[in-house]
């Protein structure tokens, strides 16, 4: 496989250069432990001691800078993404910088001085960028002051670089160090203002993870691998979906080698069930699988995926509230030369993190912590302080590193369960470990499956000119209605069809929500996920009914669409230029032998309520063989880059990793249900992308625009799998219509 | 009570016999570099040697290798300059780092029998599961570290 960065000057920035202050990419191990920069145990500091400079700060005698970190680190990278930006403004010397969770419990006994603790919706740097930033040049200023004082110099005659404050006049240097102390009483009369991206020196260049070592080496503690003098460990069960616990037979396991107790978990709704504590895991899980439990299984206990998917089939009959109603819909389909019609699906999905849920807890009297890799801390306290009652200020919460978050880590009942057993266990600390098959059978928050049927009326040329769309689908859990929106609609079942790129002079939108017994949750790209699959399907069937290139028809569309149907100025220009870029990347149009073909799909975010866009582009080449078999050729990538990235490497990371999501969930992944009870329980029957699956070539370009962008962390979910379903339909002329792929033969002759 | 030979050390253990390698390594001994993911064979996060072979750790009973020599993470990285911990970290490959460990111990050994692997090897030998998707990383750092071996 090879990567291929473009290096055209013109349209695309890619530097590949190091620049800047950052560590060198590819710097040998450190020699010792001790140049840690992040703990190991990543709730704790690198180093104790320091001057509490800000909540965000802590300057040390030896002149390193500790950051403390609002969100969650998961793969993403945030101890790295996050520190950079306060250091672009503290100007301290980048290797001297080291990084730590933000405290949740401070968060609250603090007037919420962190902010948003949730890590989610790609929004780390997104919302995190103008904070960070504005954090690291108000203490820049105070420590300038605090030299200006202590040479009883006029300020604006101090340079503050790589953490060493200059005198320019008389050249006399002070570290951050040495003037900390005093900069921590100095109040700003105005805050300063932060650095627009052309004054960057540090944000944009290629560093490594201050964590990369940890991780390589397994050194990172993850939750699962928390250890505590006299920990027991649980494993659990939980309740069918709308059942409950009926019974249990503890008599029948009490005597096996290390088991302590059975704890019925009751009161913590949906997650509730029933845990085996015994004093190794194993010991807990193996006498788990031999107690005797009677389930109430509730009202869903007959039903499955035929069921669920015949409520949508069903809905995709009936006319549904119109969402969105331009024109009108049925006097242009009448009055069409041709028209196009399908049904879509979209199966469910499970999160499947490597690794599988788990929380460990602590209860005592008037003291609860928590030990966890969550998603968000901040809403862990509040849990903890409600099934305890001990006052907030009361609980810690003790972030791990994330084996994965993809959507919802830590507030899947990992807490609320761990919890509930450590009550019963007079202070002595718990384990909580999910099993591979309770994480995937049992996880409380699947992608939502859905279907979506379209209809389409072309003109004798092939222009559309009316087009309907009707979702039938299960919701999330915690539906968002639409501001402005003339029927109560889902945000996440649509979004991305609310507002199509194109221009349709007819376009109508039903939604009709299906809600089944199934709990579910964001996914990596949320709702966008499917929508976008169908929404870009369809337009890849559109294009060829009408007898026109893909891509040359999805020009044509987004010409032809209006300025207000994009977020900002310049994104009707940015999605064309997103898609000249990617038409000469992939080679479009170059002839490919019979069973490859290519595939197009684009998309911007199109978020609900309108928080930034990042435009992409996607070409996907695939080649099926006779007996029907994928092979992944090749993908090329363009990816807005806005004013400034990051961390460039950080983000073309992002980009390679969503090929393994996407395509592995489009190809192979299908949960699905029987009896009321998921049927697949392990990666044998819910199957992962692996390293043979990838494909030959990838190659990324990225654009920049005046915008910053929404993020990078999933914004290539949604175009990845009509890209790809698209390039299978070039490559055999079959249509896939529902996902996975594996339902579908693909053999030719 | 038996022994195991974990990292060069020897460990007396209290476990039933049948207990999976996995679990007497990381709640029994206490090091928990090695991973659980799947426990049936299929994500090899639980990768170590035995001697000098990768093996599932959540799929071979403790005691069935008593009198093996048993290497985990912990074990390798005691030489931090080891080439393909040097790969790992120039290329930069974890994202989560959770499947890391597993996907290091089988990388090592498959350098081990074969120094210039092929991309092809690479693809039939490394199957261990990596939910964050770091494959094109990981397939760059084998190379790279099989080039750090030939440099010698
Ligand atoms: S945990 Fe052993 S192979 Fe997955
Ligand atoms: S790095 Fe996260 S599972 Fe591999």
């Amino acid at each position: 496989m090879t990567t291929k960065l473009e290096m055209d000057r013109r349209q695309f920035v890619v530097s590949t250069a190091i620049v800047g202050g950052g560590m060198a990419f590819g710097l040998a191990v450190s020699p010792d432990a001790a140049a840690q920069q992040v703990n190991r145990q990543p709730w704790l500091p690198p180093t104790e001691g320091g001057i509490d400079i800000s909540p965000w700060i802590v300057i040390g005698g030896d002149n390193s800078v500790t950051i403390r970190v609002n969100q969650s680190e998961m793969g993403q990278h945030v101890f790295t993404s996050n520190a950079m930006m306060i250091c672009e403004e503290l100007e301290c010397d980048w290797s001297t910088v080291r990084a730590v969770y933000a405290d949740a419990n401070r968060h609250f006994r603090e007037n919420r001085v962190y902010g948003r603790m949730a890590t989610n919706a790609s929004a780390s740097v997104r919302e995190g960028r103008v904070i960070y930033q504005a954090a690291g040049a108000s203490v820049r200023e105070r420590l300038r002051m605090a030299a200006a004082q202590e040479w009883n110099v006029p300020v604006a005659d101090i340079e503050a670089k790589k953490s060493i404050l200059t005198h320019r006049p008389t050249g006399r240097t002070l570290t951050y160090g040495q003037v900390a102390a005093r900069a921590v009483a100095i109040k700003l009369d105005k805050e300063p203002e932060i650095k627009t991206a052309d004054k960057f020196t540090l944000i944009g260049s290629r560093v490594q993870p201050l964590d990369i070592e940890l991780k390589a080496f397994g050194q990172a503690t993850f939750g699962i691998d928390v250890r505590l003098p006299n920990m027991l460990y649980a494993a659990i069960r939980q309740a069918p979906y709308g059942g409950k616990l009926k019974s249990f037979d503890f008599d029948a396991i009490k005597s096996r080698a290390g088991v302590h107790s059975a704890v019925p978990m009751e009161g913590i709704a949906e997650f509730g069930g029933i845990a085996v504590v015994a004093d190794s895991w194993w010991r807990a899980k193996t006498a788990l699988e031999v107690m005797p439990i009677e389930w109430d299984p509730g009202p869903n206990a007959k039903l499955g995926s035929k069921d669920i998917f015949d409520a949508f089939k069903k809905k995709l009959g009936e006319e549904g509230p119109g969402v969105v109603n331009d024109g009108d819909f049925a006097a242009a389909i009448r009055a069409a030369a041709k028209t196009v019609e399908g049904d879509y699906e979209a199966s469910y999905q499970s999160h499947s993190r490597m690794e599988p849920l788990n929380c460990t807890a602590q209860v005592t009297a008037n003291r609860v912590d928590v030990w966890l890799g969550t998603q968000g801390p901040d809403g862990n306290v509040t849990s903890a302080a409600n099934l305890t009652k001990v006052p907030m200020e009361n609980v810690y919460v003790h972030n791990c590193f994330l084996g994965g978050g993809f959507g919802g880590r830590g507030g899947s009942g990992e807490v609320e369960q761990a919890v509930t057993i450590a009550k019963t266990l007079n202070g002595r600390p718990v384990k909580m470990l999910w099993s591979r098959e309770e994480d995937t059978r049992h996880e409380n928050r699947y992608h939502p499956g859905g279907m979506a049927r379209f209809r389409a009326g072309l003109a004798a040329d092939g222009t559309p000119t009316a087009l309907l769309i009707r979702r039938a689908h299960d919701v999330y859990n915690s539906p968002t209605n639409l501001p402005g929106m003339k029927a109560p609609a889902v945000a996440n079942s649509i979004r991305g069809l609310h507002l199509l790129p194109y221009g349709i002079a007819n376009y109508r939108l039903e939604s009709h929500d299906v809600k089944s017994f199934v709990p579910t949750g964001s996914w990596r790209a949320t709702g966008t996920g499917y929508t976008i699959f169908f929404l870009e399907s369809m337009i890849d069937e559109m294009a060829h009914a009408a007898g026109k290139d893909p891509l040359a028809y999805r020009r044509q569309l987004i010409n032809a669409a209006r300025a207000d149907q994009f977020e900002d100025a310049t994104a009707k220009a940015d999605w064309l230029r997103a898609l000249d870029m990617v038409e000469k990347m992939s080679d479009w149009g170059k002839p490919l032998p019979k069973g490859t073909g290519r595939g197009v799909a684009m998309f911007d975010r199109r978020a609900i309520p309108p928080r930034g866009i990042t435009v992409t582009a996607v070409v996907a080449q695939v080649t099926v063989t006779k007996a029907g078999q994928i092979v992944l050729d090749r993908f090329d990538f363009v990816h807005d880059f806005g004013q400034a990235i990051i961390n460039p490497n950080a983000v073309e990371r992002q980009i390679r990793a969503q090929i393994p999501w996407t395509i592995g969930a489009a190809m192979n992944q299908e949960i699905t249900f029987s009896n009321g009870r998921v049927v697949e329980g392990n990666f044998d029957d819910y199957p992962m992308f692996r390293m043979s699956d990838m494909p030959k070539e990838i190659n990324i370009a990225f654009m920049k625009s005046n915008r910053w962008i929404a993020g990078a962390g999933e914004e290539l979910v949604p175009p990845l799998a009509p890209a790809f379903c698209n390039a299978i339909f070039a490559a055999t002329g079959k249509r896939i219509r529902s996902l996975p792929v594996r339902n579908h033969d693909l053999s030719w002759a | 009570m038996f022994t195991l030979r974990v990292n060069g050390k020897a460990h007396n253990v209290d476990v039933e016999l049948d207990t999976p390698l996995l679990w007497v390594l990381r709640d029994t001994i206490g090091l928990t570099g090695t991973k659980y993911g799947c426990g049936v064979s299929e994500c090899g996060c639980c990768t170590v040697h035995i001697n000098g072979q990768a093996k599932r750790s959540c799929v071979t009973p403790a005691g069935s290798v008593v009198g093996a020599e048993v290497t985990t993470i912990e074990g390798l990285v005691e030489n931090r300059s080891h080439p393909v911990l040097s790969a790992w970290i120039e290329e930069g490959v974890p994202q989560c780092g959770y499947c890391q460990p597993g996907q290091i111990m089988a990388v090592t050994a498959l350098l081990n029998r074969k120094p210039k692997p092929t991309d092809a090897d690479i693809d039939r030998d490394i199957t261990n599961i990596c939910r964050c998707g770091t494959y094109a990383e990981i397939r760059k750092a084998i190379h790279r570290a099989s080039a750090l071996i030939a440099k010698g």
